[in-house]
């Protein structure tokens, strides 16, 4: 009985020692308890205090100070700006989102997260235009990075959303531009692999079926063997036969998925429609 | 209905055993706190996992089976009940095995108004080791694929694009059909294998004899008492399922330290609790069917 209490006494004061450190899940730890300080304001900011923010933002903030080199810093530090941007007070946020830019400087993604969460700002404030300039800053000094490849999209769709045809034929045309811009300079690589997707994308949302064709074209010519081309085949023959009607590249395309791709898993969908299409 | 009417002085008489066993003779707890003890033991071990030193061991084997995301906080609350769950199908097979043959010879001996000898029990247990790992490997293992099997029929069923099952939904079926269907399946098991212990330690059987005698006891002679003795303590265990269910509300709703909270709770209740009084009870309960 004696050795039983021993081993459990040893097994305590064990956990005891392991609970103490100041490992990263220690930081994690810490990091979760502050954004559930932070989550009572994300779900009621009218309600909250400011009392409440300013202390939610005194956490935050000695957790970035304390873990500097912590990716969760990061985060502590563009959940201060969601804060002030949540309950209204956009001047603090841009000023926090300033201060991140010269803070993260070495780091592209995490500047352009900075530059576009100030552009969102003002976005919801309904000043456009000042929202713009900040989009297209992204698209100037970050654009390889995951915001810069997406943001001339996001562009275009405000506009759709905001019922303005006409600007975001415009804004989907210079997108277009932007991402052949980066392709012509980077040749070869993985931006501008994604930068051509993105290019078809953007053809596929002004319906400029023919567009999209060539772009795929052109990626499947450039990256063949290099990157999984499969997805990008199917997505051919489903346009050659749904918005073309060409039933006949539609079965060349998917033959050719087939047989360049034989382990993919889009074999099933391609003998499918391959099926599907033989009946018609 | 004869059987049932039969049934309810011989549990009477059962439980009354039971209890007076426990009342004079606390020894008898000893066998279920270590294996409790163990327990709480691994469900530390578990729980600081993700932590320096302990995820240079448990790491590796997190991220290979489940994922790096449950090295981190609070993803980690996620992964704790099966965690836990596969340690207590372990420490049974290894520990639990061993300690609840040494608690049936505790019951034996205090039901010959012997002594009790706990060195003596747990050397009689020990002799047996071997058989008694088997069985409740085999009792253990049969429980956990079972489950598992027709947890896994089910999903596939529903993700092959079956909207129903005999009228019924896939919440329905995921959700308290299948901890209904868990229940029963834990039930009619350890009721079917409740007696190879006994007749291991108490009737000196062989293995296979043990397990198809305790089959027969529990098919042809004691089927309602043993679901009984067996199925009524278990219920006690429901909170706990039901706890353990979702752990995303609890720790969404309370804090995710509470997943541990909880899981000590279900080793505290399932360990102290329902396995004393399951195993003596349908070990008196075999005594007492003997002499008769």
């Amino acid at each position: 009985m004696k050795r039983i209490t021993a081993l459990i006494i040893l097994s305590c004061f064990f956990a005891f020692l392991v609970g103490c450190g100041s490992d990263q899940y220690a930081i994690e730890k810490q990091y979760y308890q502050a954004q559930k300080q932070a989550e009572k304001i994300f779900k009621n900011p009218h309600a909250s205090p400011p009392k409440e923010l300013e202390k939610v933002v005194g956490i935050l903030n000695n957790f970035a100070k304390k873990y500097p080199q912590n990716n969760l810093a990061v985060s502590a530090d563009f959940d201060i700006a969601r804060l002030y941007i949540i309950k209204e007070e956009y001047d603090k946020a841009r000023m926090h989102l300033k201060t991140l830019l010269s803070k993260y400087s070495k780091s592209e993604a995490i500047c352009s997260e900075a530059v576009f969460l100030t552009g969102n700002s003002y976005q919801i404030e309904d000043k456009w235009d000042l929202a713009l300039e900040q989009f297209k800053k992204i698209m100037r000094e970050y654009p390889l990075t995951l915001r810069g490849l997406n943001i001339p999209i996001y562009i275009a769709q405000y506009y759709k959303i905001k019922y303005q045809p006409d600007k975001m034929l415009v804004a989907y045309q210079e997108a277009i531009n932007h991402y052949q811009a980066l392709a012509d300079k980077h040749p070869d690589s993985p931006p501008a692999y994604n930068a051509y997707l993105l290019a078809a994308q953007c053809y596929m949302e002004i319906k400029d079926w023919q567009n999209v064709i060539n772009t795929f074209n052109t990626i499947l010519e450039t990256y063949k063997g290099k990157v999984n081309l499969d997805a990008v085949l199917l997505d051919m023959a489903l346009l050659y036969n749904r918005e073309l009607k060409d039933k006949l590249k539609a079965k060349e395309t998917l033959e050719r998925l087939i047989k360049d791709y034989p382990r993919s898993r889009l074999v099933k969908t391609a003998t499918a429609l391959l099926k599907e299409l033989g009946n018609k | 209905m004869s059987q049932q009417i039969s049934s309810i002085p011989l549990i009477k008489k059962v439980c009354k055993t039971t209890l007076q066993f426990f009342k004079n003779n606390p020894a008898l707890f000893l066998p279920f706190i270590i294996f409790a003890a163990v327990e709480s033991i691994a469900l530390i071990l578990c729980y600081f996992a993700p932590r320096t030193p302990l995820i240079f061991i448990f790491g590796p084997i997190i991220r290979t089976f489940w994922g790096e995301r449950f090295l981190h906080y609070p993803f980690n609350f996620f992964l704790l009940p099966k965690l836990t769950s596969l340690s207590r199908f372990a420490l049974s097979t290894i520990f639990g095995s061993l300690l609840t043959g040494m608690a049936v010879a505790i019951a034996f001996d205090i039901y010959n108004k012997k002594e009790v000898n706990l060195k003596a029990s747990f050397k009689s247990a020990a002799k047996k080791y071997i058989d008694l790992f088997t069985i409740v490997f085999i009792f253990s293992a049969l429980f956990y694929f079972l489950v598992k099997i027709i947890a896994e029929g089910l999903l596939q069923y529903f993700l092959a694009g079956h909207s129903k099952l005999l009228f019924l939904k896939p919440a329905l079926w995921m959700g308290p059909i299948l901890l209904c269907i868990n229940f029963i399946i834990a039930l009619f098991i350890q009721s079917a294998f409740i007696y190879a212990i006994p007749l291991l330690i108490i009737g000196k059987e062989k293995l296979i004899h043990s397990i198809t005698g305790s089959f027969r006891l529990f098919f042809k002679k004691l089927l309602i008492p043993t679901l009984i003795l067996v199925g009524l303590p278990m219920l006690i265990y429901i909170p706990i399922v039901l706890l353990n269910y979702n752990p995303a509300i609890l720790i969404d709703k309370f804090f995710p330290e509470f997943i541990l909270v909880v899981l000590f709770l279900g080793i505290v209740i399932s360990s102290l609790i329902i396995d004393p009084i399951v195993t003596i009870s349908t070990a008196s309960l075999y005594l007492i069917s003997e002499q008769k």
